[in-house]
């Protein structure tokens, strides 16, 4: 597998070039899995935290907010750790002996704030709903937020009429939306709103 | 019991239209009265604001697929255990996928140039600069995160003249460039990028090159520069060979 410096993981992350995705995903993923294994979590807990962790460096990084003080492996197992210690403490399962990746000091706290609201979770919630919908409504609904014309929709999207891609997005809305109010995450959110 | 939405009709209908003045005077009052539609109204425009951040969605997107493209890797190194029935399954559902491939192929949908370049093109959101070449840097993406594309060109056009080497404005320049219906100008800036090799932005240049030779009516510059991207590891080469096979001679 290629390696990349840390400049290049940040420069990659930045433009969300897929061979620094996935570079980034095989690299630190088993640290993050072998931290939340060890602490209480699951396989898909881990997932998850790295998914929030990839999110806060990303929206880090596009503020320009990312000052690499330490390697970016430290950082983003940094990042890691923080989330889920946030989570395990809103779970009320903080363990006193919680256990870290032994080869790796976490520095001093790197702020998740950003990724802890109700807010944000929701954005979450609704985009992993919505990449769960085929590509077509997924194309769809973004062209209509684009403010793409629906004739332009139809023309793109090769349907034959304007009232079809009107019909359309508004199915695949349905549909994301009853996926959303479905799944018992979102009355969570809702309560804790 | 599933959970339906009972509302949307007339959300839609007071969001987008049609909807008369006082159609819309009494939505808006039930608006006030009616717990669940106003549930069901903050539901569609919290939703409309997330799916906006097209990055992030695009960033989860890639993240989820680099995952599940791992998980076959591991997968597949532990086929051993899997008992044979699955692979004929899986088997077969690969052959109804070729099959079904192949007879799409045998008759493609063919598209305009410029239907091909609304599909694939998808403009990047900007961001704050790292590598300041100017103190206009910031005002300049900002304009151009903005959607203001002509007053973004005139401060990146300020910018390259001190520091012509800077890619990343180059790069933006390009994109803005598209944005504004200068074909010319866009071609210029991505092919600069790609001169220069050894940059981050090269395969990403290539591509939206080769969607502006596309837009500007470009046939044969953007086949050759597709192929080249269907045929390497560029990120968008998948893209480049679904539109080779869309492309209209």
């Amino acid at each position: 597998m290629i390696r990349y410096s840390d400049e290049a993981i940040v420069e990659g992350l930045r433009l969300r070039k897929e061979n620094i995705i996935k570079f980034v995903y095989r690299e630190f993923f088993p640290m993050t899995r072998h931290l939340i294994i060890n602490n209480s979590g699951t396989d898909q807990d881990a997932e998850d935290v790295f998914q929030d962790a990839l999110v806060v460096v990303y929206k880090r990084i596009m503020v320009d907010e990312l000052s690499l003080n330490s390697s970016f492996k430290t950082f983003f197992y940094s990042v890691c750790r923080n989330i889920w210690l946030q989570r395990l403490g809103k779970r009320k399962e903080r363990n006193q002996d919680f256990v870290d990746f032994e080869s790796i000091t976490a520095i001093p706290d790197p702020s998740v704030d950003d990724i802890q609201n109700v807010e944000n979770e929701k954005h979450k919630l609704f985009q992993l709903h919505f990449l769960s919908l085929s590509e077509d409504c997924q194309k769809v609904l973004q062209l209509f937020l684009k403010k793409i014309s629906l004739r332009e929709i139809a023309n793109i999207m090769g349907y034959k009429t304007e009232k079809y891609a009107k019909t359309r997005k508004f199915n695949c809305k349905e549909e994301l939306k009853t996926r959303i109010l479905n799944d018992p995450n979102y009355l969570k959110l809702y309560a804790d709103d | 019991m599933i959970k339906k939405t009972s509302h949307s009709q007339s959300i839609e209908h007071y969001r987008f239209g049609p909807m008369s003045e006082s159609e819309r005077l009494k939505f808006e009052k039930e608006l006030v009265e009616n717990p669940k539609l106003n549930q069901e109204f903050q539901l569609d425009i919290e939703l409309d604001e997330s799916l906006k951040q097209y990055d992030i969605i695009d960033l989860r997107r890639k993240l989820i697929s680099a995952m599940n493209e791992e998980k076959a890797h591991v997968n597949l190194s532990g086929s051993k255990s899997f008992h044979s029935k699955w692979y004929m399954v899986a088997a077969s559902i690969t052959f109804l996928i070729l099959l079904g491939g192949a007879l799409h192929l045998m008759n493609p949908v063919k598209y305009t140039n410029n239907t091909l370049f609304e599909m694939y093109y998808s403009g990047e959101n900007a961001h704050n600069l790292t590598r300041s070449a100017g103190n206009n840097n910031d005002e300049a993406m900002t304009k151009y995160r903005e959607g203001d594309f002509n007053s973004a060109l005139v401060l990146f056009n300020e910018i390259l003249d001190k520091d012509p080497s800077n890619i990343y404005i180059r790069y933006y320049t390009g994109l803005a460039c598209i944005e504004t219906n200068q074909a010319e100008k866009a071609i210029s800036e991505f092919k600069f990028i790609i001169d220069q090799k050894n940059n981050l932005f090269v395969e990403n240049a290539q591509w939206y090159l080769a969607l502006t030779y596309l837009k500007n009516n470009q046939v044969k510059d953007a086949k050759a520069l597709l192929m080249q991207i269907d045929n390497s590891s560029n990120p968008h080469n998948k893209e480049a060979s679904q539109i080779l096979k869309r492309i209209t001679e």
